[in-house]
């Protein structure tokens, strides 16, 4: 521990010969007192500059003397500090929105892409996220990304993302800090993400910094609001299948702050209708309902100007269940005697996350922030049948027999996570600032059992399968990073990542190193290179594309080992502006390369299938150590202002992979491996109030695997027959596009604020594929031989789908 | 506006549509198929030893570009033969050429029998295609025993009763495992009658070791047990030892009058042959979880399908050899 000092003391002398200062202090929304993250402050002196963390807080160095420092934020009007620098000084910039910018200029990133070290980031305003056009008028976070350069979607509909070749499983997804292992609703047609509560989004694809680890492809960080702190404020709104309303204020005015959202679906309300709709058309024994919900809350306060304290909770729950009845008689069977019957069937489907953060942020001293988050996380997953039938015999004698038959089917999965982290954000001089921490995870994954109780006539059976037993390994890690400026335009982030995974006393260690240069070229263009290696120690098996909630998380074991990733991008970064501005700059351009080597990966192996349950662990149904290398190039063009904004983003890829008993050894086509990924995303203002939107993708079409040949094989006394599959992945699918249009109809009205919101969904009624399976679709016989045709069948889901939604915002 | 929300429900949840590809594969090299079976010591039946010839067709083809010989998609115009060669020099010791016999559709030759640990190649040329391969060495007799045995139930039950199943004995059964190969077995228990209509049943058991909990016993399995007809074991846990497995026999209801126990052991390639074939057919409609599709191992070159080979042991329990333990060899 001396040495790490003697190093720091060191450091800092041979660093930090001339004499600065720090000036330290939260951005803040005006009218609310909501912390901004990613506002620009900027020291005109030094023409140093730098932004607000993800809690609103800056650190800034600056020389002594008179100087001008500059707080910026898109749509906000700047604020200005004129002052003499003689001292450390602690100040907090107040500052409102502009009303007049904000009719011009809705859409804007938050920060100079160009001058940011870090490479492949993009912060998604939640404002953009909700303009676009979306799926039942149900705004999306995860849909908005996938809308991004290097960021694909699964299949059809379905929030599932894959970044630059990765699996779903290698996004790592955080809500305040706290990972969210299935962000789904509904099969995966909708995430867990409420816009409403959101304030800031990012995604981070590649140049991961030391303080990120644990998925090897992205991070997602979503980090919600934290409540008005001057007045109590509702804003909600009413979809097709759902609605949602959002309630904040101050419990204490600038003090203590709450705020409390909640979304529901209403599709078991509406079933009422449907039911009675069908009822005449169709035999209904039974009955059936769906439902989700989510709710999000957030306390913040603040003890002084150096300590706020944070409490963030969310939980989402979706729920399946029904029953179904059959009842039938049958009068003087053989003559000797009348039967009834009654079966009932009831199942339940449901899953559920919950999440709760608390954080507590203390400023040390005008160098140091520190940041201790106690996290907790917890996903499960239950699966519930249970039946019973009754069968009563009535002999014509008078005699009476019943016959009782119940079975019991219980499957329950899951994962709960308790830890907690700590940030230290150091800014030694305008030269060097230095981020490091820590954090540790107990996880206890239960990775699935199922309870089977049987009790029929023929069949009898009371089992418990255990697919594999709980285990409850440690995780951690420690980071150090530094945020080293060698010349104005030369800077650096220098990281090195240290994690470690404990699963019943084996130990898996991960020294990550980590580097990002950036090479400013003049102020609106850059030049960037990252290198980052990461190891995830937590895995995903999964068969589907869409995200079902049986999809189930396992730790590296003894036997599967951690998947590891070592990624470079070099990048050109470009604003095009009318001025050197921030405010009024008019496009944002970048064109990024990456390669990245990923191994020890995992998939099942042939013919397993995560619902193929059997006596076997899920260790005996993967296959292990399997590499694959992804490649491409990013091209990324964002219009930022004027009465047309939006992106346009473009990936040309190739993803492949490579296991041992997988398609003979040979590399293959990963599933989602895209060559061609377009999406352009517009926003046209056409009058205040009014505005139009549409939003139009392509991608190449999905790799499958289809049979190249089929023949006979005489299985017991018939031919049967079967099928060489080739290579596999060795097929596309058909491409897949889609445009949507909307407009968003808003007016000003006594109470406060109305939008209609109309969308229309895939507007060309394009048939895009789902899933492809084989048909039968003939057989052919020879005496006792049978043999059948195959047709092979595409499935797709969402046609041309309008959509209406009404928002409010009371004042 | 309440049909108007009835209305999109429906849209959403009725509305997804199934639509018949037009996929044009790339047309392929029509290979050849053999299905062929060898058994340690016995003559080749045309039953249960034969070989059969025919032909792969493109993935989804009609079925009338298989070859057809009197409407039974075999080819009978192949010059096949089987060679019995040395293990490792590959040289030539015996040769059994086989005619096509229009009886079974197959190819035989009546004074062929396979012996234990002994290699055969088989080679199959029909014009058009490309000639195959293939090679396959015949396992040994399972060598084991029977003991601990104790009749849970009785063979001649005549008992009304609802159940299909009722129990009939239990024992153990060591095996010796040859040591530094792999070794594939399978167990199998029959009830027979004896007389004019001699009928033969397979019998359910249970065995609780691991050596059952393998892949190709998936669905007959749980946690800890097998409960099937015919399970497959291998010696992965127990190579070149004795292994002693204990196992509850259940029969069909009825009258039978003697029971027999069979161990069979698989050449490596007929059971991952076995396996590999299990399990693509319990995949093919697996349309929606896009489970991992299965290529069939083969060891025929330039060809699809097997020659295969196995060794069979039996011992029946006749209860009339009392006081021999009523177990002999069958």
């Amino acid at each position: 521990m001396k040495k790490i000092y003697y190093f720091f003391f060191l450091f800092y002398f041979f660093t930090s010969a001339q004499t600065e200062y720090n000036i330290t202090g939260y951005v803040t929304d005006k009218e609310t007192g909501e912390t901004l993250i990613g506002a620009n402050i900027y020291d005109s002196s030094t023409e140093t500059g730098c932004a607000t963390n993800a809690f609103g807080y800056f650190n800034l160095s600056t020389k002594p003397g008179k100087t001008k420092i500059i707080c910026s934020y898109i749509g906000y009007e700047s604020d200005t500090l004129d002052i003499i620098i003689t001292k450390n000084l602690s100040y907090n910039f107040l500052i409102s929105i502009n009303k007049n910018t904000l009719s011009e200029i809705e859409l804007n990133s938050q920060q100079n892409n160009a001058k940011s070290i870090l490479s492949s980031v993009i912060n998604v305003n939640a404002k953009d996220v909700k303009q676009i056009p979306a799926l039942l008028g149900e705004v999306d976070i995860l849909k908005s990304i996938q809308l991004l350069p290097g960021v694909q979607s699964g299949s059809e509909g379905t929030s599932g993302f894959y970044v630059r070749g990765g699996g779903p499983d290698q996004n790592l997804i955080l809500l305040d800090g706290v990972n969210i292992y299935h962000a789904s609703h509904l099969l995966g047609f909708f995430s867990v993400f409420n816009e409403d509560a959101v304030k800031n989004i990012n995604l981070t694809k590649g140049g991961f910094p030391a303080r990120f680890g644990g998925r090897l492809s992205s991070i997602l960080e979503i980090d919600m609001k934290e409540g008005n702190m001057k007045e109590w404020k509702a804003e909600g709104g009413m979809g097709l299948i759902s609605g949602k309303i959002t309630v904040q204020g101050p419990l204490k005015k600038d003090k203590t702050s709450i705020l409390i959202s909640a979304r529901r679906t209403w599709l078991d309300l509406l079933k009422e209708p449907i039911v009675n709709t069908l009822k005449d058309k169709i035999d209904i024994n039974g009955d059936g309902n769906y439902y989700f919900y989510d709710i999000n809350a957030k306390i913040n306060h603040k003890f002084s100007d150096k300590d706020r304290i944070y409490f963030s909770f969310y939980t989402g729950k979706d729920n399946f269940f029904g029953e179904l009845n059959d009842n039938n008689s049958q009068q003087n069977i053989d003559n000797l005697f009348d039967q009834t019957f009654n079966s009932q069937t009831e199942f339940g489907l449901s899953w559920q996350n919950i999440t709760a953060a608390i954080r507590w942020t203390h400023i040390i001293n005008s160098k140091i922030f520190a940041n201790t988050s106690l996290i907790y996380g917890r996903y499960n997953f239950d699966n519930i049948i249970k039946t019973n039938n009754i069968t009563v015999n009535q002999y014509l004698d008078g005699e009476e027999t019943t016959q009782v038959e119940e079975s019991d089917y219980l499957y329950r999965s899951g994962i709960e996570d308790v830890g907690i982290k700590i940030d230290l954000d150091y800014n030694l001089n305008a030269k060097h600032n230095f981020k490091f921490g820590g954090s540790y995870i107990k996880h206890n994954f239960f990775p699935g059992f199922m309870d089977f109780f049987a009790d029929y006539e023929n069949f009898s059976a009371d089992t418990t399968i255990v697919f594999s037993e709980t285990l409850k390994p440690d995780e951690g890690y420690l980071y150090i990073e530094d945020i080293y400026n060698i010349s104005p335009r030369l800077s650096t982030n220098i990281g090195f990542h240290y994690g470690f995974f404990n699963v019943n006393n084996v130990l898996y260690q991960s020294p990550e190193p980590r580097l990002s240069i950036r090479y400013l070229i003049n102020e609106n263009s850059s030049l960037k290179f990252s290198y980052a290696t990461m190891q995830q120690n937590i895995h995903l098996l999964t068969n589907s594309s869409f995200g079902l909630p049986n999809d189930m998380w396992v730790p590296s074991t003894e036997t599967v080992t951690p998947q590891k990733s070592q990624q470079i991008v070099l990048g050109y970064h470009r604003f095009f502006s009318n001025n050197q501005t921030l405010e009024n700059r008019s496009y944002e351009t970048s064109v990024e390369l990456y390669y990245k080597k990923m191994k020890h990966l995992i998939t099942f192996a042939e013919g397993t299938n995560i619902l193929g349950t059997n006596f076997s662990s899920w260790e005996d149904r993967i296959e292990e150590n399997g590499s694959g290398i992804s490649q491409g190039i990013e091209m990324f063009m964002k219009k930022n202002s004027g009465k047309l904004t939006g992106w346009i983003g473009y990936t040309l890829s190739k993803t492949n992979r490579q296991f041992e008993n997988i398609n003979l050894g040979n590399e293959y086509a990963y599933k989602f491996d895209r060559r061609h990924d377009l999406s352009i995303v517009s926003f046209y203002k056409i009058k205040k109030g009014i505005n139009f939107n549409a939003t139009f993708v392509y991608g190449s079409g999905n790799a499958i695997t289809l049979p190249i040949a089929q023949y006979l094989l005489l299985t017991g006394n018939d031919f049967v027959q079967f099928f060489d599959y080739g290579e596999k992945n060795d097929f596309r699918m058909a491409p897949y596009h889609r445009l949507d249009i909307g407009c968003s109809f808003t007016k000003e009205k006594k109470w406060g604020e109305r939008t209609w919101s109309i969308s229309i969904y895939n507007l060309y009624n394009r048939k895009n594929p789902f899933f492809i399976y084989l048909q039968e679709d003939g057989k052919r016989e020879n005496g006792d031989l049978q043999y059948s045709t195959y047709q092979p069948m595409q499935i797709s889901l969402f046609p041309i789908i309008p959509s209406i939604r009404y928002s409010f915002k009371f004042k | 506006m309440k049909k108007i929300l009835v209305l999109n429900i429906l849209c959403l949840f009725f509305i997804s549509c199934e639509t018949a590809l037009d996929i044009e594969l790339p047309t392929i090299q029509s290979k050849l198929v053999i299905n062929s079976y060898m058994i340690a010591d016995q003559y080749w039946d045309k039953n249960t030893q034969f070989l059969l010839v025919s032909n792969s067709i493109n993935g989804l083809a009609s079925l009338d570009e298989y070859m057809y010989t009197d409407s039974i998609p075999v080819i009978s115009t192949a010059t096949a033969a089987i060679d019995e060669i040395n293990y490792i020099s590959n040289d030539i010791l015996e040769s059994y050429p086989l005619q096509f016999d229009y009886n079974c559709y197959c190819y035989t030759n009546p004074v062929f029998t396979p012996k234990q640990n002994s290699t055969y190649q088989l080679s199959v040329i029909v014009e058009g295609f490309e000639p195959i391969t293939a090679k396959e060495r015949v396992p040994s007799k399972p060598d084991y025993t029977i003991s601990d045995f104790l009749m849970t139930g009785v063979l001649d039950s005549s008992l009304d009763s609802d159940s299909e199943w009722e129990d009939l004995c239990e024992f153990s059964i060591s095996i010796k495992d040859p040591p530094n190969e792999s070794n594939y077995y399978r167990l199998k228990v029959f009830v027979e009658i004896d007389g004019p209509n001699n009928q033969t049943q397979s019998c359910k058991y249970k065995v609780e070791d691991p050596a059952f909990l393998i892949p190709i016993n998936r669905y007959k399995a749980s946690n800890n047990y097998y409960n099937g007809k015919n399970g497959y074991f291998t010696d992965d846990l127990f190579d070149g030892e004795e292994k002693t497995f204990f196992v509850e026999v259940e029969k069909p209801i009825g009258v039978w009058s003697h029971f027999y126990v069979v161990i069979e052991s698989y050449s490596e390639n007929l059971y991952r042959f076995n396996l590999t074939r299990k399990e693509q057919k319990r995949d093919l409609n697996n349309m929606l979880f896009n489970s991992e599709p299965i290529f069939i191992e083969s060891n025929i070159s330039e060809g699809y399908g097997i020659f295969g080979a196995r060794a069979i042991s039996r011992k029946a329990y006749l209860p009339l050899f009392y006081p021999t333990n009523g177990w002999v060899d069958y």
